[in-house]
């Protein structure tokens, strides 16, 4: 059997992201496996309570580098769906910031994809986040001090 | 000589407080010689301007790619998207 073509949808938006609203896109009846990586906005950033999240993007490098991540993404693994979203402007916490979700054959390469396309992201599509506290400041993540905190969502 | 467009974002668009600055193009200028053109013109954001890549027509350039006044130019500091 020849090698399915990936479908790939990459959007970057400031509408809301509906979780539910990407399944659709998904489905695959040779993919076995379908993984799903949602960053929210958390209440909380490094001991400080966090209200709200401004995101900011240069829009016009921001998309093509998410797109040549997809096509990165579909090359390294067996990929036959792929939905990669980011959402910019202001988001209040419990809100999703991005989504990354895969079809594949089997769990390995679902589980690999999603995580390589979310490491991605997070290394180079130039986004960056305000962070507004409770008492109304706000301040620009350092993200020099985040690298490496892998744990960490959105 | 011609200037060169750049496009600031975060905390550079806040601290030099413009969407972009211009800065006079040099012959045979390069991504590396611009940042550090910026960072002796503007001492007081030079450890901004020193951990930021520069995007030349909307793709990351390396230190010795040539910048023109033709170009897109961007400094992206580090992301912190997701």
């Amino acid at each position: 059997m020849s090698e399915p073509e990936s479908l790939i949808r990459v959007e970057l938006t400031e509408d809301p992201i509906e979780v539910d609203g990407i399944l659709p896109d998904l489905e695959d009846p040779g993919s076995g496996a379908m993984t799903l990586f949602v960053g929210r906005v958390r209440n909380h950033h490094e001991g400080k309570a966090v209200k709200s999240i401004h995101y900011q993007a240069y829009a016009e490098m921001a998309l093509p580098i998410m797109k040549k991540i997809a096509d990165e993404t579909c090359r390294l693994f067996p990929v036959s769906r792929l939905v990669i979203l980011h959402r910019t402007g202001h988001l209040v916490v419990g809100d999703t910031s991005v989504l990354v979700a895969v079809s594949s054959v089997h769990r390995d390469e679902a589980f690999r994809a999603c995580r390589h396309g979310i490491d991605r992201i997070k290394e180079d599509v130039p986004i960056w986040k305000k962070e507004v506290l409770p008492d109304g400041s706000a301040e620009w993540v350092d993200a020099r001090c985040s690298r490496g905190h892998s744990h960490q969502a959105g | 000589m011609s200037n060169i467009d750049v496009k600031l974002f975060a905390i550079l668009r806040d601290r030099f407080e413009a969407e972009s600055i211009s800065v006079e193009s040099e012959p045979a200028m390069t991504a590396g010689g611009l940042l550090d053109k910026l960072s002796r013109t503007y001492p007081a954001q030079a450890a901004h301007l020193s951990v930021c890549r520069v995007a030349v027509n909307r793709e990351f350039a390396a230190s010795e790619d040539s910048v023109n006044p033709a170009d897109e130019v961007a400094l992206i500091p580090p992301v912190s998207g997701g």
